[in-house]
């Protein structure tokens, strides 16, 4: 019984850490948090690249589409000037015509 | 230094009349009275992209348009529908008129009918070259004033096919884009 108690406590006896116990925890922690660094970087930087790219493409669209509404309004207000002017030279000439004769 | 003062203000002259388009912003306010009203304003880089619309259109008459807005620095337009004669005063289009007594201005047709009302078209030179167009037609139920600044030919205008003068191919082309 007294075999096994002293192997028992021999076994169990506080034993003081390593020289270098401290630096190793620590290289080990220090080593585990770059990991997880360096594991979400490159998804990190794909995620904002593609959402720099979709926006980039998504107002040049918004802009193209813009500037083609514009020129289609400036077009049909051409359309209109022409129309409305061509009609009221159209009719000032008759009245002209109506008199000379 | 007096000499030179007023010859650089002869020489800018004819820049600074060039410059000043005919203003019918008081007219605006007829479009409270009116039952229609059109307000058309085109200047320079409006025009220039309509007209880069147009040279798409492959067509004889596209080209025609094209060509007679070609010099054209900007288009305004007022018109004004009322349901009753009376609605709008000759007070209203004076403005307009004493805008056009400016020598620059030169009234080439006036016409006065007691039934459809009158019509005026003036041009305007600019050292002796051809700088605007205005039209005033005042009807009993209708009034419209049109100020092209820059050279147009009006006989040109008139004489475009299709509806009203205008292409029917370009006319259609507007329509569909217009809805």
């Amino acid at each position: 019984m007294n075999e096994l108690e002293d192997r028992l406590r021999s076994a169990l006896a506080r034993e003081q850490p390593s020289l270098d116990f401290t630096r190793r925890v620590l290289a080990q922690v220090q080593h585990s948090r770059q990991d997880r660094v360096n594991s979400w970087k490159p998804w990190a930087a794909g995620c904002v690249a593609a959402s720099l790219l979709i926006g980039g493409f998504g107002l040049a669209g918004i802009e193209q589409r813009r500037d083609r509404e514009e020129v289609q309004a400036a077009h049909s207000q051409l359309v209109r000037a022409l129309e409305i002017t061509s009609t009221k030279l159209q009719r000032i000439q008759r009245k002209v015509d109506g008199i000379n004769q | 230094m007096t000499r030179m003062f007023f010859s650089a203000c002869l020489l800018a002259l004819p820049s600074i009349c060039a410059a000043q388009t005919l203003r019918l912003d008081n007219l605006d306010r007829l479009a409270a009275k009116a039952a229609e009203t059109v307000n058309i304003t085109l200047d320079g880089s409006l025009l220039q992209m309509a007209s880069r619309f147009i040279s798409d259109d492959s067509d004889a008459d596209a080209a025609d348009v094209k060509k007679l807005i070609a010099g054209i620095k900007g288009i305004s337009i007022r018109s004004f529908g009322f349901k009753n004669a009376g609605e709008y005063l000759d007070a209203d289009v004076e403005p307009i008129r004493s805008q056009l007594k400016d020598e620059t201005w030169k009234r080439i047709v006036q016409v006065h009918s007691k039934t459809e009302g009158d019509s005026d078209i003036y041009l305007k030179t600019v050292a002796g070259r051809l700088a605007g167009i205005a039209l005033i037609s005042a009807e009993p139920k209708q009034l419209t004033v049109v100020s092209i600044d820059g050279p147009m030919d009006l006989d040109g205008l008139s004489k475009l096919g299709g509806n009203f003068g205008i292409p029917k191919s370009i006319r259609k082309k507007a329509e569909e884009k217009a809805k």
